[in-house]
């Protein structure tokens, strides 16, 4: 069994998913999750690893799917859009709040102080 | 969406697979009209392999599948235990294909694959004679010819020759003329022979006049010397002359190149001369051994020129003689490489048939698991866990069998080694359980326990996607495929069993064909043997004949003796040498294209001993000899040859033989004698009385008896004893042997395939009766419905007997099929084996059509019996 500490940590391709499911707002799903994170963080992730990824998510109930209304056009089924759960919201903070006391006194915190 | 995009998201997992089609619809949408289904299936099996890899991760680090399978496995013993005679038939049904695999395997493997003894065989190299005009034909080489290659190639690392001979031991009371060999100094060397005591040949002891010396086989030196030691430097009597022993030939030692199969007693050094050997008979066996990086091709290119030549210094005797190079082991594994291979082929074939009857056993197990196996997904089972464990059962009963098919395999190896005659014609048939062999009986048996676990697996991946459903619902799912399985399996079967049965009874027809076919001569109650007359006693050619004389009366006297002929060539062995013969009214055709035929000098009996028939004329008698006109028999092969349309008796023709031409009348016509296992290849025969020609060293003689023919050796060789002490009777054999030996493959491939198809056809059996049951027991509800609602009995039979019939009529088209490819194989590789046979073809599916009406008669009766009250309750 995957032990609980896991839940919270989150692996750097589990928060670029992440954060493009809370940027999105309800409207996310595989496709447009992978054109976000190829034009914002210039990574381009395989469409694999975006169903995997949001499979794990999923899993660890950091996100949550709902189906959408079934579209208009001819056999359009509904589609599984994703929202971000609190327990993600705070995966995300706590992913963040580690990056800032690791940069604390760096070159990398001079800058985030002087912006 | 393509047929190929929907196959390929099949293994996308269910709750992703609309939304992996939906997303890919949109992108591929993009793209140009031509690439977008390549392109929708490409990466709908790229985003598949990620799920799958992160699944079989995910498998193997929450359990860890070694420790996990132990406890598959204990779960699988336990099961199996409880139904014992459903185990036990499984296990002995794996047993026995892999047992065939096996076995067929390690004959080819020592038969066909690697047939010599000797390291890094693949690199000998053997050169022939042929004449471009008949390819076919290779001849051994002229010792001239020999030294010429020898001093002209460059791509061999050794090439050497040996020449098979005949002397007599006379040095012991009870002389012999075993077979004994020439051979080069490097011949041992060459092979990667050992001596077992002291030394071989020296390039001195290889030279003309160089000192006698002997080596002797590892038999004749336990047999003649007790395996003494201090047999080296000691001297054993050839033809009243002393050669000085140096060594003593590896007991292991076998030789299996055509011309040199037979093992000699004696090896002498071969002593040719550097220029100025004959270049007239050839009589050489020649093999090489590759330099590291030459090529067969490269060996051709060197031999073309020097054919050349030769052919133009030598016109005579060289004019159609060009060098041929083949690896050493091709004239002897040819005849028998398609029939092992078709013998192999069958094997495999009963082998699927066997995997498929287990597979059905092991598919209605796991079906009747389907409630376990959905309470046990329920509870979080990973679906590769519940896979496991279907192929924990089947892997189990594989290994099982494995372990009883090598001790099967040995025992059915040496029984097929026994079944095959040795032959002087073919390799001989070698049986070993070594470590390839037992490699491939591990190889069939895994491939056996995961062949037998596929359409479980597949049953129990069915099951466990459907999960979440309720039982009920997965009986369904597992009903319709176990149903869609055993219909497939049956038509396999059925397809196994035609091919099996059709192509073993051709082989047998043409196999009777061959028995029956006339071999121009008469087999029953014909010895022969041969007697020579070696040693300083018989120098003078009138003493020979008068020695031959003596010999045949001596015979002619044996009680239960009705005939005694005597002919420098035997029927039926390989004919190497051929005389140039043409009409004599005719314009003399130019030296190196006249008609080749075999010449044979022939006693006046000989005609009456061999049973050959006179057609037309008359035979030899003893006026017949060196003061009468010369005359000659012709075959009626070698008459239609020499006189197309024409009467051939009262013409003369010519031989040219030695650089000489000799004019005979032809005053007979004899019956055509067949000399290989071809009905077809009749040699064409010029006999001519043996007091006509050079006076004879050695005659094979032939005696026609009243009684058992091997009865008769002792008294012949008694018969001899008054003539002469010390010369021998040797290569005694019944003609009935002799002519057994042809047909040594084809009997080996008929009795083998006989052997296959019988089981092919139990297992088709057994697994259509298996199959049926099971169908029956599935769907008892189904006909207790029916018969409720006022089936009648024949209509539920019907149905039963229908289901069984479909599956096997597609067998059937798809066996008649194969068949008759396998057929044209057959024909190809079995001579005598006809392609195609109407009757066989018809006929057999017709027999397996009532085979499986009787196989699905009795699980049909049981449906009928179902009773609606019981299965509806």
């Amino acid at each position: 069994m995957t032990p609980p500490s896991d839940v919270s940590r989150l692996g750097e391709v589990e928060q670029l998913v992440l954060l493009a499911v809370l940027r999105l707002e309800g409207q996310a799903y595989a496709v447009p999750i992978r054109e976000l994170i190829a034009r914002d963080a210039a990574v381009t992730l395989s469409r694999g690893s975006i169903y995997i990824t949001l499979d794990r998510l999923e899993e660890k109930k950091l996100v949550e799917s709902r189906f959408s209304e079934p579209t208009g056009e001819p056999g359009g089924k509904a589609r599984r859009l994703f929202r971000i759960r609190p327990a993600g919201l705070a995966a995300l903070r706590s992913a963040r709040r580690a990056v800032e006391r690791l940069s604390a006194g760096t070159v990398l915190a001079r800058k985030a102080g002087e912006s | 969406m393509s047929v190929l995009t929907r196959l390929a998201l099949r293994a996308v997992p269910v709750r992703w697979r609309d939304e992996v089609a939906r997303d890919l619809a949109d992108e591929g949408a993009r793209r140009p009209g031509a690439w977008r289904a390549a392109w929708t299936v490409l990466h709908v099996l790229r985003i598949a392999a990620r799920f799958r890899a992160r699944q079989l991760a995910s498998a193997c680090s929450l359990e860890g599948v070694v420790t996990g399978f132990g406890g598959d496995l204990r779960g699988a013993l336990r099961r199996l235990r409880r139904t014992p005679g459903a185990t036990f038939i499984a296990v002995l049904t794996l047993a026995a294909a892999v047992a065939g695999v096996t076995a067929v395997y390690s004959v080819l493997a020592h038969t066909v694959l690697s047939p010599l003894p000797f390291p890094r065989a693949d690199r000998l190299v053997s050169l022939w004679s042929i004449d471009p005009a008949s390819p076919g034909n290779w001849r051994p080489v002229a010792p001239g010819d020999f030294v010429d290659y020898r001093r002209g190639t460059t791509a061999f690392e050794r090439l050497e020759a040996a020449r098979n001979i005949s002397m007599t031991f006379t040095g012991f009371d009870d002389g012999d003329t075993p077979l004994m060999r020439r051979v080069t100094a490097g011949w041992f060397d060459m092979l990667g022979v050992p001596m077992a005591v002291g030394r071989g040949f020296t390039g001195a002891e290889d030279r003309p006049n160089g000192p006698p010396v002997a080596l002797l086989s590892y038999a004749t030196w336990q047999r003649r010397y007790g395996g003494r030691p201090d047999v080296v430097g000691k001297t054993v009597e050839l033809d009243g002359d002393p050669y000085t022993i140096v060594g003593v030939v590896a007991a292991d030692y076998s030789n299996p190149v055509f011309g040199l199969v037979e093992i000699p007693s004696v090896w002498l050094p071969l002593q040719l001369p550097d220029t100025g050997a004959d270049h007239g008979i050839g009589n050489h066996v020649v093999i090489g051994r590759l330099r590291d990086g030459a090529s067969l091709a490269q060996v051709a290119a060197e031999l073309a020129p020097i054919s050349e030549s030769l052919a133009r210094d030598f016109p005579a005797t060289n004019a159609r003689v060009r060098a041929f190079a083949a690896p050493a082991t091709e004239r002897l594994v040819a005849p028998v490489r398609t029939p092992v291979m078709l013998t192999f082929a069958a094997v495999l074939a009963v082998f699927v048939a066997a995997c498929g009857n287990v597979a059905n056993v092991l598919l209605a197990r796991a079906l009747s698991r389907r409630q376990e196996v959905a309470v046990q997904q329920a509870l979080g089972a990973p679906r590769l866990r519940l896979v496991l464990q279907a192929v924990a059962e089947s892997m189990l009963v594989a290994v099982v069998a494995g372990v009883l098919a090598v001790w099967l395999a040995a025992a059915a190896g040496r029984a097929i080694v026994l079944l095959v005659p040795e032959s002087y014609l073919s390799v001989r048939f070698a049986f070993a359980m070594d470590w390839p062999v037992l490699l491939t009986a591990a190889a069939a048996t895994v491939a056996a326990g995961l062949l037998c676990a596929v359409p479980a697996v597949i049953a129990v991946a069915r099951a466990a996607e459907a999960g979440a459903v309720a039982a009920g619902a997965i009986r369904a799912v597992g009903g319709r495929g176990h149903r869609r399985w055993s219909a497939l399996l049956v038509s396999i079967e059925m397809t196994v069993a035609v091919v099996l049965l059709a192509g073993a009874g051709l082989v047998a027809f043409g196999f009777d064909r061959l028995r029956s076919a006339d071999p121009g001569f008469d087999v029953a109650g014909g010895l022969t043997f041969r007697v020579s007359t070696r040693g300083e006693v018989y120098t003078d050619p009138a003493r020979r004949i008068r020695f031959f004389e003596r010999v045949s009366e001596a015979f002619e006297g044996m009680p239960g003796v009705t005939a005694v002929g005597a002919m420098s060539v035997l029927p039926i062995f390989p004919q190497f040498t051929l005389t140039p013969t043409f009409p004599a009214d005719q314009a003399p055709p130019e030296p190196g294209r006249e008609p080749l035929l075999t010449l044979s000098n022939v006693t006046p009996g000989l005609f009456d001993a061999l049973g050959v028939p006179l057609r037309a004329g008359r035979g030899f008698s003893d006026h017949d000899d060196e003061a009468a006109p010369l005359v000659v028999v012709l075959s009626e092969g070698a008459a239609r040859r020499l006189f197309p349309d024409r009467d051939a008796v009262g013409r003369s023709i010519v031989i040219r033989q030695g650089g000489m031409e000799q004019r005979a009348e032809v005053v007979g016509l004899a019956g055509d004698v067949r000399s290989g296992a071809d009905p077809t290849a009749m040699t064409a025969v010029v006999y001519q009385p043996w007091e006509q020609a050079p006076a004879p060293v050695a005659m094979g003689f032939v005696l026609r008896t009243t009684g058992d023919p091997a009865a008769f050796v002792e008294p012949a060789r008694a018969a001899l004893r008054t003539v002469d002490r010390l010369m021998p009777l040797y290569q005694p054999r019944p003609l009935a042997d002799v002519w057994r030996q042809l047909d040594a493959s084809g009997r080996f491939a008929a009795g083998l395939l006989a052997a296959f198809a019988v089981l092919g056809l139990t297992l088709v059996v057994t697994g259509i009766y298996g199959t049926l049951s099971h169908l029956v027991a599935d769907r008892q509800r189904e006909m207790g419905v029916r018969i409720a609602l006022g089936a009648s009995r024949g209509a539920v039979l019907g149905l039963v007997i229908r289901d069984g019939l479909r599956p096997a009529a597609l067998g059937l088209a798809a066996g008649v099929m194969g068949a008759i490819a396998f057929g044209r194989l057959a024909a190809s590789a079995v001579s005598g084996t006809p392609a195609f046979s109407a009757p066989l073809f018809v006929g057999v599916p017709l027999l397996l059509l009532a085979v499986v009406v009787a196989a699905s008669l009795l699980p049909a009766s049981r449906a009928t019996r179902v009773d609606p009250v019981t299965v509806l309750k």
